[in-house]
């Protein structure tokens, strides 16, 4: 009976114990997770405060939070989530908002995408880390110069499509619409337009306009025109073929750089020309971010790591050991210098950052849908089915 | 003998009927557990009076020691319960695991639970009042509430009100932890943390407060590094109310009870609550029937049936093959095909998927070698049902054959000489003899191979993921989508995911399908049994 007493008291001193601790999710690993550490390290020695750092796969944390958070089990930061899942956490009620602690010398300091991301319903719910999207990679052993111009890629892309070697690459079979969305967008389409105020607007959708269809009938001859992107490519496919040097030019994210610098492959990275002189093609931008659990018991402390995690000296770390771009104007300007970093941010400045709104989550289904469709056929009729992909957007 | 003992003595007592019994332990048994959760929150909350932060697991703690008491009391007054105890960890497991998601998902169909309406605070819904009168608040924007997104507006629906506020100061002095700021904080506030401008740093960072003395306010911490003393903000508690909305007209909103004087509340934001919605839900599935409901139900009947016939006669065939005593080297083929059951299937339907790919898989590419013809496997609808079908018997027939293996050495010898002798062929000996023999065999693995395949979910999440799109068809019920992964694509994938409601409503459906099926199985089976008696 003594012991079991003892055994509660001790259980529940333990716990209270633990309740000073912050505790981080992250989907970091490799150099991300370094970074991430010897912050937290350095946090800890100057405000005298326990950091516990939690691994949790990027697919996992959404669901995590919503699950938890409300119930006492979230974390108090994850660091970092995507953008594009913010407006289903901050509707969920599980995100602090951090107005009150952004002040307007950080504003400022951030490019108006990642501010933009970052907002929803006009309030701020997490602060901005690094940026990432898909631009071109060039195999500069097979393509020693260029693109510079919009006819000039497609000329090198179908010089360099033979039985063995591809000339561009694209994911057509998986992730069509995230990496599609490029030409999507460049003919003239858009995925919610924004009403005055700069907010989302849910019922503007722009997936079937004149200029999405016409961006669908490229992605369509580049299968059966052109004939650059056989069936049955997805990321791995277009990943190992250039890992492979079988590839000429792909279009991916500063998320596999590590990976092909491993491999000794001599490549650069651009953005893709534009027509006629016009400006590049870029479709969507991820921003990745620091949020708060709303049901945080230690959100003092939490800001305050928070806050020590973005600032610029953190940030230009991170760039320089995780091959992040950083959100932090000031930051970019210091590594500049960097030929990858350089060559994102080129590609990225007119991205649009994927909507954060919950309304978001519907589309991606359906427009998979409507595109491997349309990648199918080549006759099919692409105005009818881009509506009904919209129709069944709006829950119709 | 003792005559003077009447004769019911010496027979054999009647021994009570045990199904009393029976209902009576039971009858205790939740007794005892429903005392014992009473006990168990009763403690807790006793805990939580003294200290609030203590973890809900004591309740636990509670709970086990009221249980045992009071089953030690029940076996004193009833001794025959003692054997009747073994029951408890299953009642436990049963109600826990069984009864309790059973019946949140029956009650969840009928609501319209999704994560915009999760019974959560959202606190993007935050408005500005603009002003207060009793039980009545006007706000700046009705919109911001967004209440079109809930079932029947904002009627009924909980709100917070909240009433808040910082203060900007400078400090006098600073040393250590201990700040004294001009203008000093309004008596009677309550300051929960301060913020200072860290200079080395560069951040502005917040620090908890333990206490404050008129001017002077202590720090738990002390900061590290310089701090700017003439810009301090001191964060009072946020202080909020929970009320419920009663009506909505225009801009104003009518609370259930008036709000009170002093403080005076400057903004309100609303709970997602979520509604019973009634029938509303499998009104949607059912509108849909046409494109979704109808076709996934066809392809999962068809999917189960063929498979389980397909794999049961290619067991069969191959258990017949290798049953032959003059085929040399048995064992090294029955190893041989029991590697695909031995393998994990995770692993290997998605080695399959890489293999169909239609480009790059190495099925096609050895097709094409031998210039045979390639098919797009996993990209045409009605090649893709076989691919699924064909993959299932890869993974299947193993342990079809091995059923069947096991029934044909069940099967006397005696009956193929006889055969022989009157002059039967091989073919005639397997329908004759073979077959109806396996029969009684192999008719309950049939069954519950066809209760298995029709909920298969992990053959075709992970080979097809549903399967290519076909015109005509929905985002969420493509070529090779079964009832299972339909549920699941509605509930996790459409509408944002976590439309747990309408995600409910379909494993009811699903559910009431497969009873019936398995009701009209059984009955099928049990006609065959009863034949061949």
């Amino acid at each position: 009976m003594k012991n079991l007493l003892l055994a509660l008291i001790t259980a529940l001193l333990l716990s209270l114990a633990l309740a000073q601790t912050i505790t981080i999710h992250t989907h970091f690993q490799d150099e991300s997770l370094n970074w991430l550490q010897q912050e937290t390290a350095r946090f800890e020695a100057a405000f005298g405060v326990d950091v516990e750092i939690v691994f949790v796969p990027v697919g996992a944390i959404v669901q995590n939070m919503l699950l938890n958070a409300p119930v006492g089990q979230g974390p108090d930061l994850i660091v970092p989530v995507p953008h594009d899942q913010l407006g289903a956490l901050a509707e969920a009620g599980v995100l602090a908002s951090m107005d009150q602690y952004a002040t307007a010398v950080y504003l400022g300091d951030l490019t108006a995408q990642s501010r933009l991301a970052f907002t929803f319903a006009g309030r701020l719910f997490g602060l901005p880390m690094y940026v990432e999207g898909p631009a071109l990679y060039v195999n500069r052993d097979l393509v020693p110069e260029g693109p510079n111009s919009f006819d000039e890629f497609l000329a090198i892309a179908r010089e360099h499509t033979t039985a063995h070697t591809f000339g561009f690459l694209q994911p057509q079979a998986s992730d069509a619409f995230y990496f599609g969305y490029v030409w999507l967008r460049g003919f003239g389409g858009y995925v919610f337009g924004r009403d005055a105020d700069g907010n989302l607007n849910p019922n503007d959708i722009g997936l079937s306009t004149e200029g999405a269809v016409r961006g669908a009938e490229f992605i369509q001859r580049l299968r059966h025109e052109y004939s650059l992107i056989p069936s049955g490519v997805d990321y791995s496919v277009m990943h190992g073929q250039f890992l492979n040097g079988t590839a000429a030019m792909i279009n991916n994210g500063p998320w596999a750089a590590p990976d092909y610098l491993a491999a000794g492959i001599n490549f650069e990275v651009m953005p893709i020309p534009g027509i006629d002189g016009g400006s590049p093609f870029s479709g969507f931008m991820g921003v990745q971010g620091i949020v708060m659990n709303e049901f945080s018991t230690n959100k003092v402390n939490a800001v305050n790591l928070a806050k020590w995690l973005i600032r610029t000296d953190a940030q230009v770390s991170l760039a320089t050991f995780g091959g992040r771009i950083p959100a932090s104007i000031s930051a970019s300007q210091r590594i500049s210098d960097d030929p990858i970093i350089a060559g994102f941010a080129a590609a990225l400045a007119d991205a649009e950052p994927m909507p954060n709104i919950p309304e978001m989550a519907r589309v991606w289904a359906p427009m998979e849908t409507a595109l491997s469709l349309i990648l199918a056929d080549p006759y099919a009729d692409i105005g009818a089915i881009l509506n009904d992909a919209v129709r069944e957007i709006r829950g119709n | 003998m003792d005559l003077s003992r009447p004769a019911s003595d010496f027979l054999p007592r009647t021994i009570k009927h045990p199904t009393v019994k029976l209902w009576a332990s039971l009858g205790l048994l939740l007794l005892a557990l429903g005392v014992a959760t009473v006990g168990g929150l009763a403690g807790l909350w006793f805990v939580w009076q003294f200290s609030p932060a203590a973890p809900a697991f004591l309740g636990l703690a509670f709970g086990v020691i009221v249980l045992v008491t009071v089953l030690a009391v029940i076996a004193r007054r009833y001794q025959w319960i003692m054997p009747w105890y073994y029951l408890l960890p299953a009642i436990l497991f049963l109600l826990t695991f069984t009864v309790m998601p059973i019946g949140l998902t029956v009650y969840l169909a009928f609501t319209d639970y999704a994560g915009a309406r999760n019974n959560q605070f959202n606190p993007t819904t935050e408005t500005a009042i603009v002003s207060s009168d009793g039980a009545q608040i006007e706000v700046a924007d009705i919109r911001s509430l967004k209440c079109a997104v809930l079932h029947r507006g904002c009627e009924g629906v909980r709100a917070r009100l909240y009433a808040s506020g910082e203060f900007a100061t400078q400090a006098i002095s600073f040393a250590g932890t201990t700040l004294i700021v001009d203008p000093a904080p309004p008596p009677d506030s309550t300051i929960t943390s301060v913020r200072l401008e860290l200079i080395d740093i560069g951040i502005r960072a917040g620090f908890p407060v333990a206490f404050v003395e008129g001017d002077r306010i202590e720090l738990i911490n002390a900061p590290p590094g310089a701090v700017d003393l003439s810009d301090i903000s001191l964060v009072f508690a946020r202080v909020h109310l929970e009320r419920r909305i009663l009506s909505v007209d225009g801009n104003v909103l009518t609370l259930d009870a008036p709000l009170p004087e002093e403080p005076s509340y400057t903004s309100i934001a609303r709970y997602n609550d979520f509604s019973v919605i009634g029938l509303a839900n499998f009104r949607t599935i059912l509108a849909q029937a046409s494109r979704a409901l109808g076709p996934v139900f066809a392809w999962n009947i068809t999917f189960a049936s063929v498979t389980v016939a397909l794999n049961i006669a290619v067991g069969v065939l191959l258990a017949v093959l290798l049953n032959d005593p003059r085929l040399r080297f048995r064992n090294l083929y029955r190893t041989l095909l029991i590697i695909p059951w031995a393998l994990p299937a995770i692993i290997t339907i998605q080695m399959w998927q890489g293999l169909l790919n239609s480009n790059f898989g190495a099925i096609n590419r050895v097709l094409a070698l031998f210039d045979l013809p390639v098919f797009d496997w996993l990209g045409d609808p009605m090649m893709a049902r076989g691919a699924v079908l064909l993959v299932n018997l890869w993974l299947s027939f193993p342990f079809m054959m091995t059923a069947a293996l096991g029934a044909l050495s069940a099967i006397p010898s005696e009956l193929y000489e006889a055969a022989e002798i009157d002059g039967a062929s091989a073919w005639q000996n397997f329908w004759g003899v073979t077959a109806p023999l396996l029969r009684s065999a192999l008719v309950p693995i049939a069954l519950t191979s066809f209760a298995l395949s029709f909920n298969n979910f992990s053959l075709i999440f992970l080979l097809t993921g549903g399967g290519p799109a076909y015109p005509g068809g929905t985002s969420t019920a493509r070529a090779t989508d079964i009832l299972i992964s339909w549920a699941y694509n509605e509930a996790f994938q459409s509408q944002g995911g976590f439309a747990y409601g309408l995600g409910s409503a379909i494993s009811i459906l699903i559910f009431v399908i497969t009873l019936a099926i398995s009701l009209v199985n059984f009955r099928v089976a049990g006609a065959l049994k009863d034949d061949q008696r």
